[in-house]
């Protein structure tokens, strides 16, 4: 015998993981072909990075961080 | 597990090269699928901070360089909680071969506008496979 609570609470529940993921929307991928200039190793990418140093509550998974856009250029 | 928008760090790279430092990734897509033969399950972008004001402001200047702000509470460099994604850059990676941790994630509607910084903009882009 099925347990309806429980189905009615995992139903909302993948509603709600539906609903978030349905907010991102996907790029074209296809569109930049025409872009794609070369290969490169991890290395050489990333020789010009400078990592972002979190501070250790997000390290050590007690907050979670967000990325917004800067307002000004 | 992770997802397109999610932000990860990634501790370990394809063969364990630590060459590499921990370097933060935006997840910007989330579907599976086939590289120069490779499988892979997730393409990013990688963020950056600034070394300095100089650095900030030329980093800032290159078209393929998208500005981003986050709400972490005090970074080493301190920089205002301001970085940048490399938009030219895709790495593409499969999860099974890289050890990485979820940080965070990236407001829906920014990825949107990196998405549409990316497609409107002329700027060449380089993929990254060695990590397949």
């Amino acid at each position: 015998m099925k347990d309806t609570k429980n189905e009615i609470q995992n139903d909302k529940e993948e509603l709600n993981m539906n609903a978030t993921v349905q907010e991102y929307g996907y790029l074209d991928l296809s569109k930049l072909r025409t872009r794609i200039s070369k290969t490169i190793s991890t290395e050489k990418a990333l020789q010009d990075v400078t990592p972002i140093n979190w501070s250790n509550d997000i390290l050590y998974g007690e907050k979670k961080v967000q990325i917004s856009k800067v307002k000004d250029k | 597990m992770c997802k397109i928008g999610d932000i990860i760090l990634i501790k370990k790279y394809k063969d364990g090269n630590n060459k590499i430092g921990r370097h933060s990734f935006i997840v910007i897509d989330d579907r599976k699928g086939v590289i120069e033969g490779l499988p892979y399950d997730m393409i990013c972008n990688v963020l950056s901070s600034f070394k300095s004001e100089a650095q900030k402001y030329r980093k800032l200047r290159y078209d393929g360089n998208f500005p981003i702000s986050h709400d972490d509470t005090v970074t080493n460099p301190h920089n205002e909680n301001n970085g940048y994604a490399k938009a030219d850059q895709l790495y593409y990676f499969n999860k099974d071969k890289i050890d990485y941790q979820v940080i965070g994630n990236i407001l829906p509607e920014i990825l949107n506008l990196l998405f549409e910084f990316i497609a409107e903009s002329n700027f060449p882009i380089v993929e990254i496979i060695d990590n397949l």
